[in-house]
């Protein structure tokens, strides 16, 4: 298990240290006092556990093929947008967005985001809140 | 977008650093507002009872302008603590006085001049630019009380000038003071009808209109929760809104829900954003934060 702190980095450099774990087969990563910053793990291409330890802000695990994301506390918008595969699973709430454009299940079976709490869905707060392609 | 934040302190602590608390909120908030930044701020009485914060122009004005404000004040029952700082003239006046008739004599005076807040506890301050020039120009951080509201914008209808900037107050109403995430798409007509009652409007921006609305509600005899209710009704399109009067601190979301607005609830304090990122980064401590519903009025009294 590898541990990244987030406090006095930048989020470029959180990302590049969760890419560079991943990369190098680290199975498990946590990620510690998000703040709730925008922009966090995302485009992760390997199937690492991802666990966040808190809330975060803005399209966090967008673009991402493979891993599973955990977070600790709650999500802003676009969470796992156009996600390839992976899951995602929120113990809060999740902000508008969520899960937009993630593959269908014709090309790539086992995308899935989960929500504990609340989720803004095309006009209605539902609780919980899932998508499976 | 815009940003706005609000915080409330719960521990009846009337010199809480609650400078410091909306302007770390709004430094967090800074990229969703660029074009320019403001706080309304409630502190602790002292001195003569009612603040009177006057803007000169959109930069200073020369010190003749500052003495014709001072001579109009001295001549209709005096002031206390007369002071000039970047945009703003300040002073307190008595209670007796009658601010509405002040506030007109001032107006009066030069088309620049223009009374952005009168309040026993509000204070508001805006300027163009970011949170971090707020505090180059007027030390926001320095000043203590119970609450307070803050504002970074992004115009997307009006022009970006100090008038235009918010919070905006009520004018005329003591102490209430209003900011907005969001467009109100009845706004012209609304206005127009409110035009034919001879309200006067300050700016085109259609925050403006807010606390036009909610300062009739509150004189027609409603409760602020009340007022708020009675806006999901009157008041069409997307808005977070956030409400400060010299002893409340209420939100209301839209029918859509189109805008973001988080809320922290504890003992201690109340914290509202449009992010949760604007109250991680200020406020110290274990809780809860969690997603505003759609049509949620709330009110928080000290």
């Amino acid at each position: 298990m590898a541990e990244i702190t987030c406090e006095g980095r930048t989020t470029r450099e959180i990302n590049a240290e969760i890419k560079r774990l991943a990369a190098s087969g680290e199975r498990e990563i946590v990620v510690k006092n998000p703040g709730a910053r925008h922009n966090i793990a995302v485009a992760v291409l390997q199937p690492a556990r991802i666990r966040i330890e808190g809330s975060v802000g803005y399209f966090c695990a967008g673009l991402s093929d493979g891993p599973t994301v955990e977070i600790a506390g709650s999500a802003g918008w676009g969470l796992a947008e156009s996600m390839l595969t992976g899951q995602i699973m929120v113990r809060g709430s999740a902000g508008n967005g969520a899960a937009a454009a993630i593959m269908t299940w014709a090309t790539c079976p086992g995308c899935q985001v989960w929500v504990e709490c609340t989720a803004w869905i095309t006009g209605r707060w539902e609780c919980p809140a899932i998508w499976a392609r | 977008m815009c940003g706005i934040v609000g915080f409330f302190d719960r521990t009846r602590d009337e010199q809480a650093e609650i400078g410091r608390t909306i302007l770390g909120m709004l430094n967090a908030l800074g990229c969703r507002g660029p074009d320019s930044a403001g706080v309304a701020l409630f502190g602790a009485p002292a001195g003569r009872p009612l603040v009177i914060r006057v803007k000169l122009g959109e930069e200073s004005a020369p010190a003749a302008r500052v003495r014709e404000i001072s001579q109009l004040v001295e001549s209709s029952g005096g002031a206390s603590e007369f002071s000039t700082t970047g945009s703003y003239v300040r002073f307190r006046v008595d209670d007796k006085t009658d601010h509405q008739q002040l506030a007109a004599a001032i107006e009066a005076l030069d088309p620049a001049f223009e009374v952005v807040s009168i309040g026993r506890k509000l204070e508001i301050v805006k300027q163009v630019g970011s949170p971090a020039n707020l505090e180059k120009t007027y030390c926001v951080s320095h000043f203590r009380g119970s609450h307070g509201l803050g504002h970074t914008r992004l115009s997307t209808e009006s022009r970006v000038d100090l008038s235009h900037s918010q919070p905006f107050w009520a004018h005329g109403y003591p102490d209430l003071a209003v900011v907005h995430n969001g467009h109100i798409t009845n706004y012209h007509q609304l206005r127009r009808r409110y035009q034919q009652r001879q309200v006067h409007f300050y700016t085109e921006n259609d925050s403006e209109i807010i606390g036009i609305y909610l300062a009739e509600q509150l004189i027609k005899g409603g409760t602020l929760e009340e007022a708020l209710q009675s806006m999901l009704r009157d008041l069409d399109g997307s808005y977070s809104c956030l409400v400060a009067t010299a002893s409340q601190l209420a939100f209301v979301k839209d029918p859509f829900a189109l805008k973001p607005l988080v809320v922290a609830e504890t003992d201690r304090f109340v914290a509202v954003a449009t992010e949760e990122i604007a109250i991680r980064s200020a406020v110290p401590g274990d809780y809860v934060v969690r997603e505003a519903q759609v049509k949620e009025v709330r009110v928080w009294q000290r």
